[in-house]
């Protein structure tokens, strides 16, 4: 096990650090890590989280000075690991995030010529969540159990929809009205709603949650700022690929039938099912929506 | 006054210049003044499949630069007296022409005083400037795609554009090479599969027909003649001018047993 771990949260980095190792074998590990991956954190503002260890201040400035020597972030703040520290800096960061993009024309109405653009824009805490997957997630084929079947209420369900709505901070939602087109890019703060479908290649990314009243074929990111709570939701469930915060689901290489059985795919996807796409476990599980009738 | 009618497709090979060239010629057979426009700078093959190569002296690079005359550049097809062929360079590439030029070109033939009924553009593959260049006048859109998922990625793709060129609304999709065949044993995707990723009116399905690469290599368009293709291309030109033509059985010739399970899937 690696003595030094970092992973990404809502508001930067954690480290995590290991208990046993001497302060100035880790600091090394810093170091050297963070000279690595420099290219990729670019000159982002970030705060750092520390945990796995007690560390002093003196230690954790230490720490901080390292970092800021070895690439070109800026370190804004530590957070603290209890709940009412963190829930305070959540807002500060917010109001920080919202005033910056406020001072920005709107950039989640979408248009085709803006595609390249509004990636470009993406702040950099979405990008942030990336380091996640050398650590976490491994891309995994999404689970197609039914766990109706396995003694699940359906009640579930609405549990999630509730927590999602709690812990999003925006609870507007953009609408789009239309069929979302191969290459076309929905790219918004707050929860999508699509009235239409969304064909292959098409794709969504948003800080809050996805619903779509149609055929799911396309690619969807809800939650990129890295909230596990947030859901994705469709009256037909056929995506190429689920991400939630910073875990991947792809669509099952089996479903990806020989021509010969195209036909009857068609037929299967043609069946509204409307399904929910949440994390449980660290990974993403699809459920369900509504109980079968029997 | 003309109507403009890009032919386009984003996948290469799925019967862009084909489908232009029989649709051209439908249009003309059946009354029409028009004009065809090659945009495939570079690559041009419509001249080809007309069979009109050899009569090429200027061609559309030559009048955005003003080589020639508009009038000089516009070849009269061999067959039909109502129909005009404007061919493009073949020795320069897409830049030679941008989407203000192909603009003006179009305005030169809508205000000519013979009256064109039609101008259609015969686009190239990809969403480069080609496509810009092509879809810049058009005010309406038919979009060729096979039954094949990568064609109709393509085809996807290019319906989001031609949206955000404002062209929503007047797309129209053919699909072309068609196996009733292959569709009845499950193996390709039907013309209902196709709509509904797609989403949009479906004006014409052309049946796989072999009749189509005789036809092409002798530069003679087969739209009108009795075979299946021919007739498909007819009732795909009627549709343009707004006539309600029935569907044209493409499975044809497959027997009682065949139509009998036809039945049964249907009521299935």
């Amino acid at each position: 096990m690696d003595s030094v771990v970092i992973k990404s949260n809502k508001h930067g980095v954690s480290l995590k650090l290991d208990s046993e190792t001497p302060f100035d074998d880790l600091k090394n590990r810093v170091r050297e890590k963070f000279t690595k991956n420099a290219a990729f954190f670019g000159n982002a503002d970030m705060a750092i989280e520390f945990t796995g260890k007690d560390l002093s201040d003196d230690e954790m400035q230490t720490l901080i000075e390292v970092i800021e020597e070895s690439c070109d972030v800026n370190i804004i703040g530590i957070v603290d690991n209890s709940e009412e520290a963190n829930q305070k800096f959540l807002s500060i960061y917010n109001e920080a995030l919202a005033m910056k993009l406020a001072s920005q024309p709107a950039e989640n109405a979408y248009t085709a010529e803006n595609e390249q653009l509004s990636q470009d824009a993406y702040p950099a805490e979405a990008n942030a969540s990336l380091t996640e997957y050398e650590v976490a997630s491994e891309d995994q084929p999404l689970p197609d159990s039914n766990r109706t079947q396995m003694g699940m209420k359906p009640e579930y369900a609405d549990q999630i929809v509730v927590n999602a709505m709690e812990s999003t901070d925006f609870k507007d939602a953009y609408f789009y009205n239309g069929t979302l087109r191969s290459g076309q890019l929905i790219d918004s703060r707050s929860s999508v709603i699509v009235i239409g479908d969304v064909n292959p290649g098409g794709q969504i990314i948003t800080e809050g949650n996805v619903i779509v009243l149609g055929n799911l074929r396309g690619n969807v990111f809800a939650g990129c700022s890295g909230n596990d709570s947030c859901f994705v939701a469709a009256l037909q469930m056929n995506p190429m690929q689920i991400q939630i915060s910073q875990y991947i689901g792809r669509s099952d290489d089996s479903e990806q039938v020989t021509k010969k059985h195209a036909f009857r795919k068609a037929k299967k996807e043609n069946t509204v099912m409307p399904k929910i796409a949440y994390i449980e476990d660290e990974s993403i599980i699809i459920d369900d929506l509504i109980a079968e009738e029997n | 006054m003309s109507e403009v009618i890009v032919v386009t497709s984003g996948k290469g090979g799925v019967g862009k210049t084909t489908t232009t060239a029989n649709i051209g010629t439908g249009l003309a057979k059946l009354g029409k003044k028009v004009v065809m426009i090659d945009t495939d700078t570079g690559l041009r093959n419509l001249d080809v499949v007309l069979g009109l190569e050899n009569r090429i002296v200027y061609n559309l690079v030559d009048v955005v630069e003003g080589n020639c005359r508009l009038k000089q550049a516009m070849i009269s097809d061999k067959r039909c007296p109502n129909l005009y062929l404007i061919p493009t360079a073949q020795t320069r590439d897409k830049s030679a022409v941008t989407p203000e030029q192909m603009i003006n070109v179009i305005n030169e033939i809508r205000d000519d005083e013979e009256n064109f009924d039609y101008i259609i553009l015969d686009c190239p593959a990809g969403i480069e400037q080609g496509f810009q260049n092509a879809v810049a006048g058009a005010e309406r859109a038919l979009i060729v795609t096979t039954p094949e998922v990568s064609a109709i990625r393509d085809a996807d793709r290019i319906i989001g554009l031609l949206d955000s060129k404002g062209l929503s609304g007047h797309e129209q999709v053919i699909v072309n090479r068609m196996r009733m065949d292959m569709v009845e044993r499950g193996d390709m995707l039907s013309e209902e599969d196709v709509k509904d990723i797609l989403q949009l009116d479906i004006i014409g399905v052309v049946p796989d027909d072999e009749n189509i690469v005789v036809a092409t290599n002798k530069g003679q368009p087969l739209v009108g003649d009795s075979s299946l293709a021919g007739q498909a291309y007819e009732n795909i030109c009627r549709r343009i001018l707004g006539e309600d033509v029935p569907r044209l059985d493409i499975s044809s010739n497959k027997g009682f047993l065949r139509k009998l399970s036809k039945l049964f899937k249907g009521s299935k």
